[in-house]
Formats: C-alpha cells, sequence, structure tokens
C-alpha cells in the first residue's frame, strides 16, 4: 500500500508543475515574452590595417577607461615613415628660418654688401614648411593607427587575438561592452503582440538565474521585423528600473509587458 | 500486488490526461501562423474571380547606407528608431588623416602661386611662366581631390527623410566598405509585397485592380490597388513567384515593416 500512496504523491506533484508555469500568462492586457540580457553598448575593435599584433595590452573582464591602450600593431614601416617626415619638417623649418635674414653677398675692404632675399623666395619657404609639418601630422595619425584604444570606459568581453599573431584589415579581435549598463532584448515577441507594446511602458522582468523579479520599461520597439524559423518578431528592448547585481550577459529572463 | 499496479497505472492516466486537457489553454503563447505552406496554387484562389496570396508590410522608400572607405568611427549620433532628415549626420568617422592631407595639399598649392608670382615679378620667358602656371594647376586639382576624399569619407549622412530601422556600428569599430552599417526607411508609407504569388496566377493579374488586404498584426481588412508586378520570378520552396506590389488606400496606423498579410486581387474585369 506504501507503493501506491507514493506513486499518488507522484503523480500529483507532476499536476501540480504543470500547473505552476503557465500562472505568468494569465494576466489580461499584458504581453509574456522570452527575453536575453545584453549590455547597452557593443563594439567590436579591430585595426584598419592588417599585420602583425605585437602587444596585446588587456585581458577578458579587465575594467578599461577612455583613451587606454587594448592593442598594439606591428609596424615598424610606420614608425620610419614618422620618423623620415619629423626630419623632413625639421630640415624645411630651418630652411625657411634661413630666409628670414639677410646674406651677406661680400665682404670688400671692410664692408659688407647685403643680398636681399626677395619675398617670394621666403614665403616659398614657409609654404614648404607649412606642407612639411602637415605630411608629419599625416604621418602621425597613420602611426597612431597601429594602437588601438578604448572608446569609452566599459569592460573587455572578448579577446579574440594573441601577440605575434596575424590579423587582417577589419577583423575584429577585441570586443568591448558596458556591462554597467544592462539591458533586456526580447526574442519571441510576434506581430500579434506588438501592436499592444508602447515606448515607456511599465515590464515586470523575472530573472531564471536569480529567481528574481524586478521592474522596467520599454525604451525601443524595433521598426523591422526578424524572421526567426518561419516566425516573424520584433525585437523590443528594455532598461531596468535598477539593474540588479549578478546579472551576467546571456542570461535569460520573462518579461511581462503592461 | 497486482491490483496497486493496476491502480497506479490508472492514476496515473487519469492525471495525465486531466493536465493535457488543462494545461493547453494556459500554455505561453507560441507563433502559429500559417505563412509559408499556403502557397496560393489552388487552395486560396478557388475562386476565378480573384487571386490570393501572402504578402510582408515593406516601406515605400528604403535604403542600406554603407561607407565607400575603411575607416575609424568616432561618434554614432543616432539609435534605432530615431527619425532623421535629409544631409543629417549618422555616423562620423576619424579624419586626422584626410585633414592633414588637406592641409599639405593646401601648403603645395600656395608655395606654387607664389613660386609662379616670383617668376612673374622677375619676367622669364613664357616657357618658364607656363611650366609654373601648370604646376599651380596641377596642385589645384590635388587639393579639390583631397578635399573630395575628406567630405566624401567623413561621415554618413542621412539620403532622404526616414527613420533608422538597424543600425549595426558603435563607436571605435571599423567601417568597411560597401558593409551595410545603417538600414534607413521613410516609415511615412507602407505598401505590401506578395510573397508566394505563383506563375499560374500571374497572369491574371494587373497593374490596377484592387485588392484587399488583411493585416493580421492588426486584425484589419484594407483595401489598396496593384501598383507593380515583377519583371522577374523568384524561386521560394521550389515553386515560381512573383512579387506583386500593392498600395494601400490609406495608411493605417501600427503597421511595422515586415508584419505579414493575407491579400486578394480582383481580377474580374
Amino acid at each position: 500500500m506504501k507503493k501506491f500512496y507514493g506513486s499518488v504523491f507522484l503523480g500529483l506533484l507532476i499536476v501540480l508543475s504543470l500547473f505552476a508555469t503557465p500562472v505568468f500568462a494569465a494576466q489580461n492586457g499584458s504581453v509574456v515574452a522570452s527575453a536575453v540580457i545584453v549590455p547597452a553598448q557593443i563594439s567590436h575593435i579591430s585595426f584598419l590595417t592588417a599585420g602583425l599584433v605585437k602587444e596585446v595590452a588587456v585581458q577578458e573582464g579587465d575594467e578599461v577607461k577612455a583613451g587606454q591602450t587594448l592593442a598594439i600593431l606591428d609596424a615598424p614601416d610606420l614608425e620610419y615613415n614618422m620618423v623620415a617626415a619629423q626630419e623632413a619638417y625639421r630640415s624645411a623649418q630651418a630652411n625657411a628660418t634661413l630666409q628670414r635674414y639677410k646674406r651677406v653677398k661680400d665682404i670688400r675692404k671692410g664692408k659688407i654688401f647685403w643680398d636681399v632675399v626677395p619675398p617670394e623666395v621666403r614665403q616659398y619657404a614657409d609654404a614648404q614648411a607649412a606642407s612639411a609639418q602637415a605630411a608629419m601630422e599625416a604621418a602621425q595619425a597613420t602611426l597612431a593607427q597601429s594602437t588601438l584604444t578604448a572608446p569609452y570606459d566599459a569592460t573587455v568581453a572578448a579577446v579574440d587575438v594573441l601577440a605575434g599573431e596575424y590579423i587582417n584589415q577589419g577583423q575584429s579581435i577585441i570586443t568591448l561592452a558596458s556591462l554597467n549598463t544592462l539591458q533586456l532584448e526580447t526574442t519571441d515577441l510576434t506581430e500579434r503582440d506588438i501592436t499592444k507594446i508602447k515606448v515607456g511602458a511599465p515590464v515586470k522582468i523575472f530573472i531564471e538565474s536569480l529567481n528574481a523579479t524586478m521592474d522596467g520599461k520599454v525604451i525601443t520597439v524595433s521598426p523591422i521585423a526578424n524572421s526567426v524559423g518561419g516566425d516573424i518578431v520584433f525585437k523590443v528592448t528594455i532598461a531596468f528600473t535598477e539593474q540588479p547585481k549578478g546579472l551576467l550577459w546571456g542570461m535569460t529572463a520573462e518579461v511581462t509587458i503592461e | 500486488m497486482k491490483k496497486i499496479y493496476l491502480s497506479t497505472v490508472l492514476v496515473f492516466a487519469v492525471l495525465l490526461s486531466a493536465c493535457s486537457s488543462a494545461a493547453t489553454p494556459t500554455a505561453l503563447p507560441t507563433v502559429s501562423l500559417d505563412g509559408g505552406n499556403t502557397t496560393s496554387n489552388n487552395n486560396q484562389s478557388d475562386d476565378a474571380n480573384s487571386v490570393s496570396a501572402s504578402a510582408v508590410v515593406v516601406p515605400v522608400k528604403d535604403a542600406q547606407l554603407a561607407f565607400s572607405a575603411i575607416g575609424r568611427v568616432t561618434a554614432v549620433d543616432v539609435k534605432v528608431g530615431d527619425k532623421v532628415t535629409a544631409g543629417q549626420t549618422l555616423v562620423t568617422l576619424d579624419t586626422t588623416i584626410l585633414e592633414a592631407r588637406v592641409r599639405e595639399a593646401e601648403a603645395n598649392l600656395l608655395a606654387a602661386q607664389v613660386d609662379l608670382k616670383y617668376k612673374k615679378r622677375l619676367g622669364l620667358d613664357p616657357v618658364h611662366l607656363e611650366t609654373a602656371e601648370a604646376e599651380v594647376a596641377r596642385r589645384q586639382a590635388l587639393l579639390d581631390a583631397a578635399n573630395a576624399t575628406l567630405a566624401a569619407q567623413s561621415k554618413l549622412v542621412a539620403p532622404f527623410d526616414g527613420t533608422i530601422v538597424s543600425l549595426e556600428i558603435a563607436p571605435a569599430e571599423t567601417v568597411i566598405p560597401g558593409k551595410t552599417v545603417i538600414v534607413l526607411g521613410d516609415l511615412s508609407k507602407y505598401k505590401v509585397e506578395t510573397t508566394d504569388l505563383s506563375e499560374r496566377d500571374i497572369t491574371r493579374v494587373q497593374v490596377g485592380q484592387s485588392a484587399t488586404v488583411f493585416i493580421e498584426a492588426l486584425g484589419e481588412e484594407f483595401t489598396g490597388k496593384v501598383t507593380d508586378i515583377a519583371r522577374t520570378s523568384t524561386t521560394l520552396g521550389g515553386d515560381v513567384v512573383f512579387k506583386v506590389t500593392i498600395e494601400l488606400d490609406d495608411q493605417p496606423t501600427g503597421l511595422l515593416w515586415g508584419m505579414s498579410a493575407d491579400v486578394r486581387i480582383e481580377t474580374a474585369n
């Protein structure tokens, strides 16, 4: 008989667990959807030129400040170009300065004869110095492109390169994300429900992994549909009223949008 | 013992049947669109006077914007859903090098101009003057080219009034020539394009025919007119289909790009 009671109890448990889940959807006038946690801003950083990576200055998980160096490309040619342009500028500048002085044409019996430099020669030398300066600045900026820096305060989400590796032009090697401002994106909100959703609508968010419910609101509704496995879905972005601790990029959530 | 087993099985059977009937109506909303398998061949267009097809809502005007040269993004001035006007800057690139190149070209032009002036003042013979004049013209052209490059590669501007529909770029990212970074759509006006109108039905469809359009998301029917028929076919899962464009007589509110629709084109004359 004990066995019998045990099996009845098991059966009841199964029934109860089945009844317990759909409580979410039972509310009227609201829309329920699955969502995923994503950073508000993500940047996939890459070099403008192909080459060997000389140094990777950050690791995954590092907090970086705006302007901080992330990685450096080995670019000896750009460094030589830079030095050459610098020297060319110095030379042009010296030549321009020289044209400011009167020149001694001759000295006869203690008397000095001056040779006046025509104004055009002076102006020409000045223009050449300006040109050399601009060329040097261009070389400087080109060299600067071989160093990647963080555009804003962020967390290094991924590093896909090792020092010494060859990378292609535009190949994403470091992913930065603002993990301090996480938000939610719905994944299965259909066209039938999208018409009910307005920007600013309050949202109840249930995070499965934290087993906690919190508040948020709709900040954007995608103007274009995505096709997911034959279904037409629209992405709705939801911001937390207060971001909970322990939240990670990629966690799933159930959202109930009023 | 047999009795106990039997009763256990019975209890399970009852419970399972109970929960299956109870759980279905309250399940999480899932999608059950009928798109895809409803080809218009036979099942929809039984009526000899009309042709039915599935369709999708699209804006009348849209553009996929991309840069023509590689560059580093310094600022993204818009976000998805923003309304922009023609000429508005959407994305700005780092132009330090290009600006330096313009300054270099400017200085080079000035040098050539000074050289020409000097040679004129000295009264050199025409051959020398001509060479100097040609040099001025050459450097002017180089400056124009540098300015044009700067203008073309410094930013992305909106070609027409519209809404930012998708944004595939973030600050500090590299733009690849030709890769779409922004989709811009004029969302003030939508049209409907059929997705599964078969070659068997297309011969009966003509520009100007009236149509009724049922938008599933809005649950409403609207009227419209056929404005265009594709000149070439596409294939949809082995079927040869032609895209027919229908413009709505009135623009309903709440339409979004990509919503599905059912259209019925009146082909009887």
